[in-house]
């Protein structure tokens, strides 16, 4: 991502809409695919970024990191989408990938394009184990810190990566694409 | 080497997989999300407590609820007072009563009141005694003020007679002497002399 002019940074401490909108559209591409990565579907991953931005404009006068100010907006989009995380890992449908592989009713046309996209394979995962993976080797957190965001233990993170690492490298042999 | 490095060998394949592509996820700009987003701000903007958690206020109810009750007790209070009113006798209207002013009541004429309040005494009593109305009573010059402070018709007194016991000594005497006289003599009735007692007022009024 490109660094940031400092006249939009300018208009969006003084609250103009025009700087703000410009600011949303520069910043809209790396952190709408990082949302993407945390959301079930492409509707709740821009409701993510609306909060996080919401956030982010509302307290730009609060930031005082002179020249890290994308780091400080990452933090706070990351932040969002743990939210989301923690807000609906209840409820998401997850069957195993070897029986979803199976599915009768799946063409072989479906099957490759749904294997090679990415994000298909992420929410295929169980959504702690997705977050876990995507906020360790994505994100670059600690398990700690992982464990602190989630919620859950150190050791539990540690699991959660594991069984998303395992899963993620069958699939991936299936397809043949590593 | 530990046991886990294979295994740690064999997974950075999928993490650097994933690191290379979750930058190629492709994505498209919509305006749609920037005018909610925008409309989120302006609501923000314009009236904040709409991001709030909404609380009644429950002050200004309470305020209405207690002015709500002062007026109907108030309302009360004078349907009560109405018919009392309606069946007393008109006091002031009464033979020997100055009409009443409400000026009069005022902390800086309660003294003249309290005197003109002792002169009516003493004529109701020379009322009470059956004395004949047409005895001209000559009042002192601050009295006859007193009376034409009013804006009604002023009250004539009746005279004395000489042959009267109670008054007869007041033939030729001023009204001050007379009133003097009088007052000692209706010493035990402190109560007619008395000022109007105030009217206790209750504690949460």
């Amino acid at each position: 991502m490109t660094a940031i002019p400092e006249s939009i940074l300018e208009g969006c401490r003084k609250k103009e809409r025009r700087a703000q909108e410009q600011l949303y559209r520069h910043c809209y591409a790396p952190f709408l695919r990082l949302c993407l990565r945390y959301a079930e579907c492409p509707a709740d991953a821009a409701d993510i970024l609306n909060k996080a931005f919401f956030n982010i404009l509302t307290k730009f006068d609060q930031f005082r990191e002179e020249g890290n100010v994308l780091g400080w907006m990452k933090r706070i989009v990351i932040h969002a989408a743990v939210d989301y995380v923690r807000a609906n890992r209840r409820f998401r449908y997850h069957s195993p990938m070897e029986v979803a592989t199976d599915l009768p009713g799946a063409s072989t046309a479906d099957a490759t394009l749904l294997e090679n996209d990415l994000l298909a394979l992420l929410r295929e995962l169980p959504f702690t184990s997705s977050a876990v993976f995507n906020l360790f080797v994505v994100e670059g957190y600690s398990h700690r810190e992982v464990g602190e965001l989630l919620g859950i233990s150190e050791a539990n993170s540690k699991w959660h990566l594991h069984h998303a690492r395992k899963l993620l490298q069958h699939k991936l042999q299936q397809t043949a694409a590593l | 080497m530990t046991p886990n490095q294979p295994e740690k060998k064999e997974y950075s394949r999928v993490d650097a997989y994933f690191r290379q592509n979750a930058e190629d996820i492709p994505v498209t700009f919509d305006p749609a999300n920037w005018n909610a987003l925008a409309a989120a701000l302006d609501a923000a903007a314009g009236n904040p407590t709409k991001t709030l958690v909404h609380r009644p206020n429950r002050l200004g109810k309470c305020w209405w609820v207690s002015g709500v009750f002062l007026l109907a007790l108030s309302g009360a209070w004078w349907i009560w007072q109405a018919p009392l009113n309606a069946s007393a006798p008109d006091v002031h209207n009464e033979v020997g009563m100055l009409p009443f002013d409400s000026t009069e009541l005022s902390t800086s004429n309660h003294k003249r009141l309290l005197q003109k309040t002792r002169v009516e005494t003493l004529y109701r009593d020379s009322v009470d005694l059956n004395l004949p109305k047409s005895i001209p009573i000559e009042l002192a010059p601050y009295h006859k003020e007193a009376f034409q402070k009013t804006k009604s018709d002023l009250v004539k007194a009746p005279s004395l007679s000489a042959e009267d016991s109670t008054l007869s000594n007041l033939t030729n005497a001023s009204i001050d002497s007379a009133v003097s006289q009088q007052m000692e003599k209706l010493s035990a009735h402190d109560s007619l002399v008395t000022p109007p007692a105030k009217k206790k007022k209750h504690i949460f009024w």
